[in-house]
């Protein structure tokens, strides 16, 4: 007869307060499944969602400076060998596509009133891949045959009073300098889902931004890949590959450098779960002390008797460590499975839950659970490392009582 | 060789503002085998001299030895090795581990000692048969009578063999036969492994199979029997 098979028959001897302690402990783990579910589900969605609006999973460009000051000046960081590197880039199997993009500082004013709006321009075919959670709310997106008409941020639309079919005026200052206008029909207006590119948003077709700002080549280069999680690895080749062997230097960004907003949001969530599962394991720590030094008390007189008859006081210290490892144990496993199970229950029962627009956002969503693997097992060993700790003051209580007065205690 | 040897043993109790003399100034001897009953009415020292023997308290003055050596010398851990192997306790209230069968309360203390599985088994099963507990070995202490416990307690105590057995009202909760079969077993042992016995005991018939009866009063021995 083992401690560990002395000490789960132990935890069972006052039956409802090991049900009520593994209660608090299922419970516990069960919310952090769920709420690391939650972040994780929210934290993808923000991430597909940011390389998809137009990000991509890498960008390439000829100077550092073009990430920060470079839809100002775009005429400074043009491509010379543009058709080269885009051919390299597509020959790699993880590449989706190579989209040239121009993003530009214009004017755009309709009838009455004008203002400042950032145009993002790329060609029409690849808007529906690259701008993919981008919602067509008016109209409809733009196609290949598509010159001179424009898509609205739907903030835009809102701010300047334009609707489909109005004729707006764009501004712009050209390569040499020259100031150039261009007539553009609306053709959609979408919703961009954040807030603040809500309202500066514009989308061209890129024949028309380059025709239109007088440019052979763009000074950036979007690389969507097929899977997110190829990102590190293709930077990496690119980098190398690239590297010195082209006639200007090379910029490669990978997405979450460029994506201030989801950094933020991730450090957020980060923060905040932390301080639930400290909170959640305070509670479980205070249960399991409390039971544990309960049992101690109650089985004074059995600790004196176990003594007497030759336990060391590390066997009475392995004993009361292995009914926490049990208790941490069978409160880890079924908090681990009732998350389980209630995610996969509001996923598929209720179809996720509506969150409302979260700051910064324009628009609510429905938010699904996706716990991994990685979390799961994160937060079952959390649960056993918790217990075992909780009951090391209990343990060590037990473990120092003095033989003669435990074989006295009533 | 003397097993046990106190020199001029003091021991008291503090409860709130009350101090309890429980033993003042005891000097006391007993030799291997030898096989002694203590008598005396309750609060007369009994139970707390066999305290201070098996090294679960410890003497306010005086020396305590066991085997020629100094209990109160001894480490924690020394003094456990020591209860293992050298000792066997019966206490007046069974202390049996209850969520642990009448076999598995017995092996315990040889799973203490470390010994092998099979000779574990063996040696309880024969000290099943001798206390007359085969038919419920598999019984928890809860489903036992009064009597069954004391037995349990009894054959764990002396599962080890050890060489000096210390026991606080062994037979209190037996009958008068199973009392004398215990009694009988316990002669047996003191005879054939020279074992020494201690035994606290208000009962006659303990007292009878014991050659040498030292009776207590206010922590003192006031009258010794040898018989």
């Amino acid at each position: 007869m083992s401690t560990l098979s002395l000490a789960l028959r132990n935890i069972f001897r006052n039956r409802r307060r090991t049900l009520f302690t593994l209660t608090a402990i299922m419970i516990g783990i069960m919310a952090l499944v769920l709420f690391d579910g939650f972040v994780r589900y929210t934290l993808w969605g923000l991430q597909e969602s940011t390389i998809r609006n137009g990000l991509g999973h890498l960008q390439l460009a000829t100077a550092e400076n073009y990430f920060t000051t470079g839809n100002f000046d775009p005429f400074r960081y043009l491509f010379t060998d543009q058709e080269e590197i885009v051919s390299k880039l597509q020959a790699l199997p993880e590449v989706k596509s190579v989209v040239p993009q121009v993003t530009f500082a214009a004017t755009l004013a309709s009838a009455e009133k004008s203002g400042i709006v950032m145009v993002q321009a790329l060609p029409a075919e690849f808007s529906r891949s690259l701008l993919s959670f981008r919602q067509i709310v008016a109209g409809r997106d733009l196609q290949a045959e598509d010159r001179y008409r424009v898509v609205l941020a739907r903030g835009v639309a809102e701010k300047i009073g334009a609707k489909i079919g109005d004729t707006l005026t764009m501004m712009v200052i050209t390569r040499n300098g020259g100031l150039n206008a261009a007539d553009l029909e609306v053709v959609g207006i979408a919703s961009l889902g954040l807030r603040e590119l809500d309202n500066i948003q514009v989308y061209l077709d890129l024949s028309t931004a380059m025709d239109f700002l007088d440019i052979t080549s763009v000074p950036l280069l979007i690389t969507v890949l097929e899977k997110t999680e190829y990102t590190g690895q293709v930077k990496e080749t690119i980098t190398q590959a690239f590297n010195g062997k082209t006639g200007q230097p090379l910029v490669v960004k990978a997405w979450d450098e460029l994506a201030d907003y989801y950094q933020q949001v991730q450090g957020f969530y980060d923060t905040l779960l932390q301080i639930i599962r400290f909170i959640i394991m305070l509670v479980v720590i205070f249960t399991i002390i409390n039971t544990m030094t309960m049992s101690v008390l109650e089985r004074t007189r059995e600790i004196g008797a176990l003594r007497a008859i030759g336990t060391q006081q590390n066997g009475i210290v392995q004993l009361f460590l292995a009914e926490g490892l049990w208790i941490g144990l069978l409160g880890g496993i079924s908090g681990v499975l009732l998350g389980l199970v209630v995610s996969s229950l509001i996923n598929n029962l209720f179809g996720g839950i509506y969150i409302p627009p979260p700051p910064g956002m324009a628009e609510g969503y429905q938010a699904f659970f996706a716990p991994s693997a990685a979390t799961v097992g994160r937060n079952f060993l959390l649960a056993l490392v918790v217990a075992v700790l909780a009951s090391l003051y209990p343990a060590y209580k037990g473990a120092k009582l003095k033989i003669a007065d435990s074989l006295r205690y009533l | 060789m003397m097993v046990v040897s106190l020199e001029q043993v003091y021991k008291e109790y503090k409860l709130g503002k009350t101090t309890t003399t429980a033993l003042n100034g005891i000097s006391l001897q007993l030799a291997e085998g030898e096989m002694v009953g203590l008598m005396g009415p309750s609060g007369s020292g009994k139970t707390t001299l066999l305290n201070l023997m098996g090294g679960i308290d410890f003497a306010d003055r005086g020396r305590v030895f066991v085997y020629e050596q100094a209990l109160a010398e001894m480490s924690d851990r020394q003094l456990a090795a020591f209860r293992s192997r050298t000792l066997g306790f019966i206490f007046q209230s069974f202390n049996l581990i209850p969520v642990l069968t009448a076999f598995e309360n017995m092996e315990y203390p040889l799973v203490l000692q470390g010994m092998a599985k099979k000779e574990r088994r063996r040696r309880v099963e024969a000290m099943l048969t001798a206390v007359g507990l085969t038919a419920v070995k598999n019984h928890r202490p809860d489903e036992l009578s009064g009597g069954q416990r004391q037995r349990v307690a009894i054959g764990r105590a002396l599962i080890t063999r050890p060489k000096l057995v210390i026991a606080d009202e062994p037979t209190g909760n037996l009958d008068q036969k199973t009392g004398k079969a215990i009694m009988e077993l316990m002669k047996q042992l003191n005879e054939k492994e020279k074992t020494t016995f201690v035994l606290a005991t208000h009962d006659p018939m303990v007292v009878s199979y014991t050659p040498r009866v030292l009776y207590l009063r206010d922590g003192l021995i006031v009258r010794e029997e040898v018989r």
